[in-house]
């Protein structure tokens, strides 16, 4: 993927978090980019730094405690990081959007849908009345809400979760942003429900041709979603590259070890493998590889030196010299 | 799969279980209606086997779970555990009994209490086994937390000082400190991380080969179900939809719902493109028995039939149950 | 897939997470980040050993400082001046040899005053919300734990009896109370054969109506709350004190007994949320008994929001009492406490302004200190608010 295609392009980026006694590094230098009409999934465990990422994208991180310790957002190459609250209120809602994982919170119970949706299309267009709501039903109907008159004078408790998330979706479409960051959209959702979510989510971007930054620690959802996948660990990007690249010939033991941890009936009667420990405090991270003491190809350097970033070849890379070095990979 | 219900195995029997709640409106909180939330239900646990209790939130299985645990008490059927109907027991006889059934539950920072230590919280259980000199509670502690993983330094420590999957290996060493039979795990991993939630399935695997344990095993990811179920029940809305030994369930699943669950499943290693499409988004409105099928508002099958005739529980195969009449009297899957 | 299941991961044992930090080291780095709260507490922790101090000095025949000594040769001295040697006699001469706080218009030491003030305001705000605060808990938690249980006509019996029973005893009424007591013994009794009988499934319509559903237990106390707090409670203290002999005991149980509607809410609350909990539920799981399940699960868990609302109830019941004090109707005089300092100094206070200023600025520090140490303990005890940090 050539460098002007990409719509967004994070780099270097630094986020930590200060506490009185601790700094906490929940983003440690991580680099990925969004094409046009992309699906980038951001995958990792809780923990991780994919939220954090997320925000900072939306210049939402608070700050403080938080605070960006470095690196550049390149949003149509413009850096959102020396951006201030109203041209960065500007780009929010109107060219990037958010979903986040809770669609019951995430609205406000005392107004109806039609005035919610409303208010995303006026925060950032000026449209008369009859426009905004002949609008809001038409973005109804594109998220897939039979009836979206009759909905939009309802309110969010009259409505399912999956009712709920189509409407968070319709909001973020409010202004046709050119990027939706979708955290963790599906995961308070029961899995026929996910899956009506996934397919409208996919439908809508090709429809607009928007990208998508998919945040989620399901790798299920994944390789539903995902063109690219980076996988995130402890702040960092521990392997990047196109979907079959990462999920078929995973190229960083982390990645390895949590597929190979995934249960499914094909794997009924053998043990899982399982990743022993457990994800390290973030203001408490092991020296060198973050991974090392849960790695079981790790060998002295990985204590001691930060790993390098390997290629592959099409943009797949892995943050892991070790298993390029010994030829061990498949 | 047969000789799962080999009878003299079966350790708990679940026969037509009612559970409904009542629904209160007005001034003077006159019982309005009823909620069905577990509606018939029947199905057996063979000794040391699992059984995996799918569906989606709010179909009852906690509901279920709650009721073989006497937390509620029923409306209807039996609950026999090694064959005594439990229903009918009052609290002191119901005493000993407890001890035979545990359960671990989904949220592991609210299943332990805040406020006693690791150690107190698996003592008390201790002390209902009748553990009571101190040395050998030491013992037993000791040995309990070595089984589920975790150092004996653990047990002056309190929940807080501890990660998710470590509170829920917690949560299991409790429930093991009376020795039970049979162990109700609600969601025990649908709130852990990926590689955690290995470390736990692991774990449940290993105590069920070392102490013959059985497993009423409630989740609605059937990637985790099919991978450590003997049996599984498929749940909607308070009735059991389909029962089948994993491999026939997954392998020709018969009731529409199980379809709709299987061709939902995200799944790293299968690209499933032959979605089923639901003819409505969810659950809509809980339905009276005689009003036909539950699933009927978003079946694709559903016909006038379904929405008039009480649909029964058929056999359709050995072991394998169905409550759906259109795919039980055909015996095949005509839809996909 | 290279990854093989070697078992040897999983025996390696799992260490906890944190670092070894007890309950009370987390609470104390929690609450050192609020200023505000730390002062109120190093104001309460003064103010408790003054008030201790307070006791031992003024006590006794021959105080230390007395509160009580008329020296009317120094009367409205103003603060920090010298006595009068020359006009006192030996045994007057204040032994601090300065007058703190001044003297007051029968030149009784204001200091040895507010010393022996002190004490009160002490002791009426801990007996009287450590009273609050134990019906707060017994009523609140049998409405949150047993809630949905209907009381039965024979219980209701046995506790109208036992009610009866027990006034009559206090009114000396010792043969009547007697007699109704035995009544509710009966009562029990005639309960305990009719749940033997019970059992055998063949239930009488004695028996029917003996166990009679009538309404819930949360419902009466819920109610019952709801009634009290009808009241203005302040009107309530007042009618209730203008009824009992003045005594500083009776201020405290008044006030105590008018001021537990707050708890019993917050505990009853508690106890409804915790009743769902995992633990709650396991608890019950492993056959534990009720009292178990309520004094070692429940009450440790429900008694933080009670603490910092009973830490804010120290701080009214400190103001109910100088208010109390003030109007008249409090502790009788000579004793001093800072309300009736207060209420004696209003008529001088051009003349000595001190004499109001002195009482009103302690009773200021002190609601205002209670209030900022129990938003602090609040701030930290809840958990909503911890996960935060």
């Amino acid at each position: 993927m050539a460098d002007n295609e990409a719509l967004l392009s994070v780099e270097e980026l630094k986020v930590y978090f200060r506490s009185e006694d601790e700094v906490a590094r929940a983003v440690d230098g991580v680099s990925f980019k969004v094409g046009r009409e992309e699906t980038v999934c951001l995958v990792g465990e809780s923990g991780c730094g994919k939220t954090v990422t997320a925000l900072s994208v939306m210049g939402l991180v608070p700050i403080p405690p938080g605070e960006i310790a470095g690196g550049r957002i390149l949003f149509n190459d413009q850096n959102l990081l020396v951006f201030n609250d109203n041209e960065m209120q500007a780009i929010r809602g109107n060219q990037i959007a958010m979903v986040f994982q809770e669609p019951l919170t995430s609205l406000n119970p005392v107004f109806t849908i039609g005035d919610q949706i409303g208010e995303a299309i006026q925060v950032h267009q000026t449209a008369p009345p009859t426009e905004v709501i002949q609008r809001s039903e038409q973005l109804l109907k594109d998220v897939g809400i039979a009836d979206p008159a009759q909905r939009l004078k309802d309110y969010p408790h009259q409505l399912s979760g999956g009712q709920r998330q189509r409407v968070m979706i319709a909001m973020a479409l409010a202004c046709d942003p050119k990027l939706i960051i979708a955290d963790e959209p599906t995961t308070a959702l029961d899995v026929t429900v996910q899956a009506q979510i996934l397919r409208l989510l996919e439908r809508i971007q090709k429809e607009r041709s928007m990208s998508v930054l998919y945040i989620t620690h399901d790798l299920g959802v994944v390789s539903k979603v995902a063109d690219r996948i980076c996988v995130m660990y402890a702040g960092i990007i521990a392997e990047q590259g196109k979907k079959d690249a990462v999920l078929k010939t995973p190229k960083h033991p982390y990645t390895q070890a949590l597929l190979a941890s995934l249960p499914n009936r094909d794997k009924r009667g053998q043990r899982l493998y399982s990743i022993p420990g457990t994800v390290p405090n973030p203001a408490y991270k092991p020296r060198g590889c973050p991974f090392h003491p849960r790695c079981q190809y790790a060998i002295q350097t990985c204590c001691e030196q930060f790993p390098e970033m390997c290629h592959y070849g099409d943009a797949h890379m892995a943050r892991c010299p070790v298993i390029f070095d010994d030829g061990r990979e498949n | 799969m047969n000789e799962i219900r080999s009878d003299n195995g079966t350790i708990l029997e679940v026969e037509n279980l009612k559970k409904y709640f009542p629904i209160r409106r007005g001034f003077f909180q006159r019982i309005n209606s009823w909620v069905r939330a577990v509606e018939n239900v029947s199905f057996q646990i063979a000794r040391a086997k699992t059984l995996g209790l799918v569906g989606e939130s709010g179909c009852g299985k906690t509901t279920v779970a709650r009721l073989i645990l006497k937390l509620l008490a029923a409306d209807g059927g039996q609950i026999l555990f090694n064959g005594q109907d439990i229903t009918q027991l009052d609290e002191k006889e119901m005493k000993p009994l407890r001890k035979e059934i545990q359960i671990i539950f989904q949220d592991p920072y609210g299943s332990l209490n805040p406020r006693m230590t690791v150690g107190q919280s698996i003592a008390e259980g201790l002390k209902i086994a009748g553990i009571h000199s101190r040395s050998q509670q030491e013992q037993r502690l000791e040995k309990l937390l070595k089984m589920v993983g975790m150092s004996p330094a653990s047990s002056d420590r309190f929940p807080h000082e501890f990660s998710g999957g470590q509170r829920q290996r917690v949560g299991i060493a409790r429930a093991l400190s009376v020795e039970p039979a049979l162990i109700i795990c609600d969601e025990p991993v649908s709130a852990l991380d990926v590689s955690i939630q290995a470390q736990i399935i692991n774990l449940l695997k290993d105590l069920q080969r070392q102490l013959q344990l059985s497993y009423l095993f409630i989740s609605h990811d059937l990637n985790v179900v099919g991978y450590l179920c003997d049996m599984v029940a498929v749940m909607y809305k308070g009735q059991i939809m389909e029962y089948a030994p994993t491999d026939a369930l997954f392998d020709d699943p018969i009731h529409p719902y199980t379809h709709l669950l299987l061709s939902a499943i995200p799944d790293v290693d299968r690209n499933n493109d032959t979605e089923m499409n639901a003819t409505a988004d969810e659950p809509g409105r809980t339905l009276n028995p005689a009003d036909g099928c539950s699933f009927q508002d978003r079946c694709p099958l559903a016909e006038n039939r379904c929405r008039h005739d009480l649909i029964e529980f058929e056999q359709t195969g050995p072991d394998h149950l169905v409550r759906c009449w259109k795919t039980a009297r055909d015996g095949t899957d005509s839809f996909l | 897939m290279e990854h093989t299941n070697t078992d040897m991961h999983d025996n390696q044992l799992d260490e906890p997470l944190a670092p070894k930090r007890t309950r009370l080291e987390e609470f104390w780095r929690l609450f050192k980040q609020n200023r505000l709260a730390i002062a109120g507490m190093v104001f309460f922790i003064v103010f408790f050993f003054l008030a201790i101090a307070g006791f031992t000095l003024t006590r006794g025949n021959t105080p230390v400082l007395d509160p009580a000594l008329v020296r009317l040769q120094d009367k409205l001295r103003p603060p920090l001046t010298r006595p009068n040697l020359e006009r006192l006699r030996p045994h007057e001469i204040p032994k601090l040899g300065i007058y703190i706080f001044g003297t007051d218009d029968l030149g009784r030491d204001v200091f040895a005053r507010m010393l022996q003030g002190s004490w009160v305001s002490l002791t009426v705000g801990f007996v009287a919300v450590g009273i609050s605060v134990l019906i707060g808990i017994f009523l609140g938690g049998i409405a949150g734990y047993y809630g949905s249980r209907p009381i039965r006509i024979g219980q209701l019996l046995v506790l109208a009896f036992l009610f009866t029973g027990v006034v009559l005893l206090i009114n000396k009424l010792i043969w009547a109370g007697s007699v109704v007591l035995i009544g509710s013994a009966v009562c029990i009794l005639i309960s305990i054969q009719i749940k033997k009988a019970a059992s055998a499934k063949s239930r009488s319509a004695a028996a029917r109506l003996w166990n009679f559903k009538t309404i819930s237990i949360d419902t009466v106390v819920m109610r019952f709350v709801d009634i009290m707090l009808c009241f203005p409670s302040f009107f309530l203290i007042l009618t209730v004190v203008a009824l009992l002999p003045a005594s500083i005991y009776n201020i405290m149980i008044v006030i105590g007994l008018t001021t537990w509607m707050g708890a019993t809410r917050f505990v009853r609350a508690e106890f409804l949320s915790l009743r769902e909990q995992d633990f709650v539920a396991a608890a019950r799981a492993l056959g534990l008994s009720n009292f178990r399940i309520i004094f070692r699960h429940m009450i440790p868990n429900a008694v933080a929001p009670v603490l910092v609302s009973a830490t804010i109830g120290i701080a009214s019941a400190i103001l109910t009492e100088a208010g109390l004090s003030f109007l008249g109707f409090g502790v009788p005089p000579p004793h001093a406490t800072w309300g009736n300092i207060l209420s004696d100094g209003k008529r001088f206070i051009f003349d000595a302004p001190w004499l109001t200023f002195v009482p009103g600025i302690a009773i200021l520090i002190i609601v205002l200190s209670f209030n900022l140490f129990g938003e602090g303990l609040r701030d930290v005890l809840n958990p909503k608010l911890r996960e935060r940090n």
